[in-house]
């Protein structure tokens, strides 16, 4: 085990080992060790191309990895498909909004809350209230089709979908693109909210948003780990202002 | 105000339409096989309108249920067992063909090439099987004379109680009725809302943890069991099974029932099914415009103009007509209320 994750201890819930994604000659993955534990948030941040989202696609098992494990809460769960992996509990949000848009927002809640297959009726409801008491502003929303809400609309429903299907580790692709600053501020209010009950991992861009998170950073660079720590302190780091901020090193 | 109907209207509706066509004066012959090209079509518009698989090769299953049921009446010398197997094998058939595509995740363009190249392999076959060899106990498939002189439909249990004329229209339109309401059923069950979920967004509904091969699978499963079923009837009504069943011709027919009818919805497929039909009937009797041309013309007006179908237009005049009548402020109140007709998985 890797540095990285041996330091986590016991109590680690999502690892990556030495994780690899090839595409031909193209490594967007390259032996990235990276573990979270439990009830952690973690912002991953890191330039267009640095294997941020192929990262969360190999986690979710769109892509399955070229080299390296994915063990979750203990469980070897490499090779196995993307609904095995929902159901262990791994919850997607994805970078462009994905939801069934011919449906209402209501039956998309419904279908995020039926996920759960070990649940009732009445508990589908209860699951989809939980998760109104959690986004309310999608309340508003949810006779609608879900295809014709503005961008940042779907950002909420499709946070709120996700939820429904109640994951434990969530993985959070860019969720502050397209909301307004007011909304900006309400998403990071609940991720810091929803992180007290679940393991989180964010992708993001602003960098103003992921300092509102204020949680542990990890700088994704040519597929590889560059640095990893407290925000504040990986923005002080020359390497980080060199790669991503687009500053030279001293 | 809105004013909702009861929820049996429609199925009470259909039936009192089935049951009175005949009465109408209308040969009851020819209403029979409209009624398997209706369960025919409602078995293309499970898969396609509501399960959003494009099937090409509905025609397969059609042919491969007239055919079981010709081959076991012939050896059994009743109807019951075979119309059981009629159903049965088709659905077995699709169920392994469905397993094959779904879970090779085979893409919407090649799951159309498979399913056509499935109905045209057995077309080919079908058609070569004129020699000695080709007997199943008493049955010989004939080639391209096909299999002529089987058992009618019966009474079960009762072979010398044959369903023949005015009592197999009914039967048909009984069987019909019954796939028609179990369709909608499905379509409004849990099962139902996961296929509709799945149709519009397969990867989502994976991420959030359906497995949308086995539920993609069964559908097409419960789809050719129904065309096989439809292929039963038309075999006790034509009395004679030939390999057009499976031709390409009949396999595009299917597809043009459907979108004239109007995808996405159940009772549109069915009615264009049978219209078309009934329009096919109306020209045989005429050499002037071939058949096919006319289907052609039909398609492309459709595709350009309703691509739609009939049937969402049908509903949302009568939504315009009869539920909302008088009622100009319920925009006003709800505006956001859901559009007619954008619940295919419900629609009637």
């Amino acid at each position: 085990m890797s540095e990285t994750l041996s330091r986590l201890g016991a109590d680690v819930v999502l690892e990556a080992k030495e994780l690899s994604m090839h595409f031909g000659g193209v490594a967007a993955l390259n032996n990235v060790n990276l573990g979270l534990r439990r009830n952690e948030l973690r912002c991953l941040i890191g330039p267009n191309g640095a294997g941020k989202s192929t990262f969360f696609r190999c986690i979710s098992a769109q892509y399955q990895p070229t080299a390296g494990e994915v063990w979750l809460a203990g469980e070897r769960c490499t090779g196995l498909p993307m609904h095995e992996m929902a159901r262990r509990g791994v919850g997607l949000k994805t970078q462009v909004p994905s939801l069934m848009n011919g449906l209402s927002v209501a039956e998309n809640l419904w279908l995020g809350a039926r996920a759960r297959r070990d649940r009732k009726p009445d508990e589908v409801r209860q699951a989809v209230d939980a998760v109104l008491d959690q986004v309310p502003s999608v309340s508003a929303l949810l006779k609608n089709d879900t295809g014709r809400l503005a961008h940042g609309q779907r950002q909420l429903v499709e946070l709120a979908v996700v939820l429904a299907a109640s994951p434990w580790l969530l993985l959070l692709d860019e969720p502050a693109g397209g909301l307004t600053h007011d909304e900006v501020e309400d998403m990071a209010d609940l991720i810091r909210s929803l992180g007290q009950a679940m393991t989180i991992i964010v992708v993001e861009h602003d960098m103003s948003f992921v300092r509102q998170l204020d949680s542990q950073v990890t700088v994704f660079h040519q597929g590889r780990v560059l640095a990893d720590g407290p925000a504040a302190a990986v923005f002080e780091d020359e390497r980080v202002r060199s790669v991503y901020l687009g500053r030279k090193a001293a | 105000m809105s004013r909702a109907l009861p929820a049996a209207t429609g199925p009470v509706l259909i039936a009192l339409i089935l049951a009175g066509a005949p009465l109408t004066g209308l040969d009851e012959y020819s209403l029979t096989l409209l009624l398997a090209y209706g369960l025919l079509g409602l078995s293309l518009a499970l898969v396609w309108g509501l399960g959003g698989i494009l099937c090409f090769g509905q025609a397969a299953f059609f042919g491969l249920g007239a055919y079981s049921y010709a081959v076991a009446a012939m050896n059994l010398g009743e109807s019951t067992v075979p119309m059981l197997l009629s159903v049965v094998v088709p659905g077995l058939l699709a169920a392994a063909v469905g397993a094959l595509m779904f879970y090779g995740r085979v893409g919407d363009v090649y799951l159309g090439v498979i399913t056509l190249v499935v109905t045209l392999i057995l077309f080919k076959f079908v058609n070569s099987t004129a020699g000695e060899a080709y007997v199943i106990g008493h049955a010989r498939l004939g080639g391209f004379n096909g299999i002529p002189s089987f058992p009618p439909l019966n009474v079960p249990g009762r072979p010398d109680w044959p369903i023949v004329g005015m009592a197999l229209y009914y039967v048909a339109a009984a069987v019909l009725w019954l796939a028609w309401v179990g369709c909608r059923w499905l379509g409004r069950s849990p099962y139902g809302r996961v296929v509709a979920g799945l149709r519009e967004n397969e990867l989502r509904m994976q991420l959030l943890g359906y497995d949308v091969q086995l539920a993609k699978t069964v559908l097409f499963t419960v789809g050719g069991a129904l065309a096989g079923l439809a292929g039963a009837l038309y075999a006790c009504w034509a009395e004679i099974v030939t390999p057009g069943l499976f031709s390409l011709g009949q396999s595009a027919e299917i597809i043009v029932w459907v979108l004239v009818g109007g995808v996405g919805t159940l009772l549109g497929p069915i009615f264009g099914a049978m219209g078309l039909g009934a329009l096919k009937m109306a020209l045989g009797g005429q050499q002037l415009i071939d058949n096919s041309l006319v289907m052609g013309v039909i398609l492309v007006v459709f595709v350009l103009l309703l691509p739609r179908g009939v049937a969402p237009l049908a509903q949302r005049a009568w939504v315009r007509l009869w539920v909302l009548r008088g009622d100009a402020t319920l925009d006003a109140q709800h505006p956001h209320h859901t559009r007619p007709g954008s619940r295919p998985e419900g629609g009637e």
